[in-house]
């Protein structure tokens, strides 16, 4: 879901970058001391994630986990994906510079979405399980409906992308979603504290 | 609640063991174009930076005015062929759209196949000589330029050292954004 350099028009790019740049201020205004290794290790996780792939038969698959970054840093996930996108530019050349802006507003806050849907879920029905898997799979959905619409803005046919993006998601929404139940139940568990200060159980 | 929740589990592993049975769709970074000049057509390849090729997509050949001078599809292996009539100057853009965002670019340099076609002349007998001798030349360049392929492959693979260093720099980045914020509390104080 990194979108490369040179696909999209002028507007959609502006757009990008002052949403990403508004989502990173707010993020980093939202910081404490405490807070920021636990930024670091989720930043640290969304750069490896989508570069290690999984070959499960015949498809290659790599996680997203913005969702998963949503339930634990809320907006404090824009600053988390700043570094870890710009990362992925510098070393890799994923995506660009360009683009950065529209990637993080896509990733992010498709990511803090489903956050805070997972957050309400886990608080109101107290299952962790049940949050984990609804944050991970609303995560992906809405990052796949976000780099449609960016694409769509940009000139690309409407039915065509929409069909390719919902068809590219399928598997990595239930995958994701699987995955978020199993960390967040296992977070839950093992470090409650990680989810005092965010769900006031 | 707890048998709720298994009956769920269980559902979950199924539908992804349905999906995956789905065919590969592009949901890869980086899309790479490898491509070189031979006669009046642009040969290539592109994959992913898994080593999956790109099936199906679209190239657009561009001369150095940003015209559209030949277009093309890849095949089932990610390879393709462009004929191209006429293509002179530096700066040929290749440009392969995989859709969804993904969009790899190259550029060849056009030079080198306008001096050998402006070297021929009408003499017939140094014409063959010329066609045998580049029909040579291709044959003995053919298994160097699939060892540069396979390199191009390895090397857009992003290999562990590089991801190491990444997760190392933010590792110092909280670091120093806690000694900074470390520092501004002991100072209020």
């Amino acid at each position: 879901m990194h979108i490369s350099e040179g696909v999209l028009s002028g507007y959609p790019l502006v757009v990008g970058a002052v949403g990403a740049a508004i989502g990173v201020a707010a993020g980093l205004k939202k910081i404490e001391m405490n807070d920021i290794p636990r930024v670091g290790i989720v930043s640290a996780a969304l750069f490896v994630a989508s570069l290690i792939h999984i070959n499960v038969g015949p498809v290659s698959v790599h996680l997203i986990l913005n969702g998963i970054g949503g339930i634990l840093l809320g907006v404090q996930l824009f600053p988390a994906y700043f570094v870890a996108l710009l990362l992925q530019v510098l070393l890799f050349q994923f995506g660009g510079i360009t683009v950065l802006g529209v990637n993080i507003c896509t990733m992010a806050f498709s990511g803090v979405i489903g956050g805070y849907l997972g957050r309400y879920v886990i608080k109101r029905a107290n299952q962790p399980w049940l949050g984990g898997a609804i944050a991970g799979g609303t995560g992906v959905i809405l990052a796949g409906i976000f780099t449609a619409m960016a694409l769509i803005f940009s000139g690309d046919a409407f039915i065509i992308t929409a069909k390719l993006v919902l068809l590219a998601h399928l598997p990595i929404v239930v995958i994701e979603s699987l995955v978020g139940a199993f960390v967040i139940t296992y977070l839950y568990k093992m470090m409650p504290s990680s989810f005092l200060g965010v769900c006031k159980r | 609640m707890k048998s709720v929740s298994k009956i769920l589990f269980i559902i979950m592993i199924a539908l992804m063991s349905l999906t995956l049975a789905q065919p590969h769709v592009a949901d890869a970074h980086k899309l790479n174009v490898f491509a070189y000049l031979e006669d009046s057509a642009v040969v290539g390849e592109a994959y992913f930076n898994d080593g999956s090729p790109a099936k199906n997509c679209e190239v657009l050949v561009k001369d150095q005015d940003e015209r559209v001078v030949g277009k093309g599809v890849t095949d089932e292996s990610g390879a393709f062929c462009v004929n191209v009539d006429s293509l002179e100057g530096k700066g040929i853009l290749v440009t392969v759209n995989a859709g969804m965002g993904h969009l790899g670019q190259t550029t060849i340099n056009g030079d080198a196949s306008a001096l050998v076609q402006s070297s021929i002349h009408d003499n017939n007998e140094e014409d063959k000589l010329i066609a045998e001798l580049r029909e040579i030349v291709r044959s003995e360049l053919e298994p160097l330029r699939s060892e540069l392929m396979q390199l191009h492959k390895e090397l857009s693979k992003s290999n562990l050292s590089e991801i190491i260093g990444g997760i190392g720099y933010i590792f110092g980045l909280v670091g120093v954004s806690l000694w900074i914020k470390e520092r501004r509390s002991r100072k209020n104080d």
